[in-house]
């Protein structure tokens, strides 16, 4: 239930084509990476889920950070 | 989905591991400041090793159990949850300043950072500009110490769900509720009763197109909702001084 001031056609605007792809990678100590593919071997960090909560205040980890997944995996996948 | 064979996965921990070269590592530096300026907005995200306070930034719509479409700016409960978690629990931070500008959004996910910040046990110091709407309101004052700069407004009004007819008392009962938890939230969280913030809730002469009332810094202020007026400089000082007063000065500057 949302209670904002912005009128709601304008919160909702665009909601029906709005169809993100992610994808789950492992990440250290069984977490888990929610990216975003946005080329070849970047991705966009979406979420971070591990019970460490140490993780959380990685700046690299950050929601909105790209990340080159070649130079984490070593190779190219 | 997975993208990566385990042995790719374990040549991971190797990479990250060695040790750059200086030179390297300054270019690598700075090219995550710019990264972080395109992709937050910001210049650099909280450090574990620099600061002692951490800050948190409340922006945009709060969403909830329902992902917004891209062209809202958004903070997501699950990314803050687990931030307010580790500031309790790792013991080189000793406060929280949070930062809001934000329009309102989900009642439950707003609630809840709400009551997190509210149950953290190291102090806390909110600090609203530009705007804390709607179920901003909640999360300002849920901190030990509350401050509005002069021109930053608050709008505070009914909680509703857009073009519904309300076809059976229970629905209006439901929303009264949930307008309950918010208030209950507010009063016991502020110095304002609870009879005045309903009368500001409802107030009908304030607002062009809704019923409720804005409150610019100084109002929020004098109603009690707000505990001072002041700025970042005022805000970072008074989160100094509870925490000097808590750890007794052992907090390194």
């Amino acid at each position: 239930m949302l209670w904002t001031i912005m009128p709601l056609e304008t919160v909702m605007e665009g909601s029906g084509s709005f169809q993100p792809s992610y994808s789950e990678i492992p990440w250290q100590n069984g977490g888990t990476l929610l990216i975003e593919p946005v080329g070849p071997d970047r991705a966009r960090v979406v979420r971070l889920i591990s019970t460490d909560p140490s993780h959380y205040l990685n700046p690299d980890l950050q929601p909105g950070n790209i990340i080159e997944l070649n130079k984490l995996y070593g190779t190219k996948p | 989905m997975t993208f990566f064979s385990r042995r790719q996965r374990s040549s991971l921990t190797a990479e990250t591991h060695k040790p750059e070269e200086g030179k390297e590592k300054d270019a690598a530096k700075e090219e995550s400041v710019l990264q972080n300026i395109e992709q937050l907005g910001q210049a650099a995200v909280p450090q574990q090793t620099d600061s002692t306070i951490h800050s948190i930034t409340i922006i945009g719509q709060i969403e909830g159990h329902l992902t917004l479409p891209p062209q809202n700016k958004t903070t997501k409960y699950e990314h803050i949850i687990p931030q307010l978690v580790a500031i309790e629990q790792n013991p080189k931070i000793y406060g929280l300043l949070v930062i809001l500008n934000t329009v309102g959004g989900d009642v439950e996910a707003g609630l809840a950072i709400a009551e997190m910040i509210d149950t953290l046990s190291k102090p806390t110091v909110s600090l609203v500009v530009g705007g804390g709407h709607s179920i901003g309101v909640p999360i300002a004052v849920s901190a030990d110490y509350s401050f509005i700069t002069e021109t930053a407004t608050m709008t505070i009004h009914p909680i509703r769900l857009s073009g519904l007819v309300v076809g059976v008392p229970q629905t209006y009962e439901y929303l009264d509720k949930m307008q309950d938890r918010v208030i209950k939230f507010v009063t016991r969280h502020s110095r304002i009763s609870e009879e005045k913030f309903r009368q500001l809730m409802f107030c009908t002469d304030q607002l062009a197109r809704d019923i409720g009332t804005v409150m610019v810094g100084r109002d929020a202020v004098r109603d009690g909702l707000i505990n001072e007026m002041g700025g970042l400089g005022q805000a970072v000082k008074k989160l100094q001084q509870m925490v000097d007063e808590r750890y007794n000065g052992v907090m390194k500057h």
